[in-house]
């Protein structure tokens, strides 16, 4: 007679511990790759030039800076423009202490630039003008 | 003299909540990440005088061709105006709009949106990357 062998069942077990490995390892590539934006900026009042309220408070006596041929020219008054390197211009425009100024017409700083000027040479001295409390506005540069 | 044995206590860790947990911090850390956009491919311009800004709830880019992208939408210069009037008409109050210019873009490319956003009244918060001073 022959021997009796038991029928091994198949176990139908799933081995999970494999499971976790793989989500912690999906996770800490995760939380390696992840970049949290950081979003610097300034913001900048330029008021539209073609509304009539804003046209009467801009009078010919305002600060002026100008940006043509790759140079910064500063003038007080808007006659005179000096060169002027940026931390001069920095400086001359805390001067004018518009962070205390309460009427707009005080803030209003003209701006030119030429139709050659590039954004990354023009951002550094809108973002100057209103770190320094003034109100930007434009003047169309007659090419 | 027979020696008894301690029966050893057996631990049985449950590996499958610790997979739930893990699929969960997963997701979690997937939904929060901030993908950037692809469409729009630009440079930022640096300034030593930016600072640190709250979370943008309209974003504004114009691209190295010069296009123009509302929140993700491409749209054209002329209509960017009128756009960004329409954003501010259908919220409760004036949202924090975020101008992203690629830096290398001329006065005939950047000029015009700046314009557009005074036309509608908008103080954009120019953003860029700082440099040092």
């Amino acid at each position: 007679m022959g021997r009796l062998t038991k029928r091994v069942k198949p176990d139908g077990d799933i081995d999970v511990g494999a499971f976790s490995d793989v989500a912690f390892l999906l996770l800490i590539f995760f939380i390696l790759t992840t970049t949290f934006l950081q979003y610097s900026g300034k913001e900048v009042v330029i008021p539209a030039t073609s509304k009539p309220e804003n046209k009467k408070q801009q009078s010919d006596k305002m600060p002026s800076v100008n940006m043509f041929d790759g140079k910064i020219t500063y003038s007080e008054d808007g006659d005179n423009l000096q060169d002027v390197s940026y931390e001069e211009l920095q400086k001359k425009l805390m001067d004018l202490g518009m962070h205390a100024a309460e009427e707009d017409q005080e803030k209003m700083v003209v701006l030119e630039y030429d139709a050659k000027v590039k954004y990354s040479e023009v951002y550094p001295v809108i973002t100057l003008i209103a770190d320094a409390g003034g109100i930007i506005v434009y003047q169309e540069d007659a090419e | 003299m027979a020696v008894r044995r301690k029966p050893k206590a057996k631990i049985l860790v449950p590996l499958a909540a610790m997979g739930d947990i893990a699929f969960l911090l997963l997701i979690f850390f997937m939904v929060a990440s901030n993908f950037k956009q692809a469409e729009a491919k630009l440079e930022p311009a640096s300034s030593a005088t930016i600072e640190e800004t709250e979370r943008p709830q309209v974003i504004v880019n114009v691209d190295e061709e010069g296009k123009v992208w509302v929140q993700g939408v491409e749209t054209t210069v002329g209509a960017l105006a009128y756009s960004l009037e329409q954003l501010i008409d259908t919220r409760t109050e004036v949202p924090k709009f975020h101008l992203m210019i690629h830096k290398e873009l001329e006065k005939k490319d950047f000029h015009p949106v700046i314009e557009a956003f005074a036309e509608a009244g908008v103080y954009p918060i120019l953003t860029g990357q700082r440099a040092e001073p």
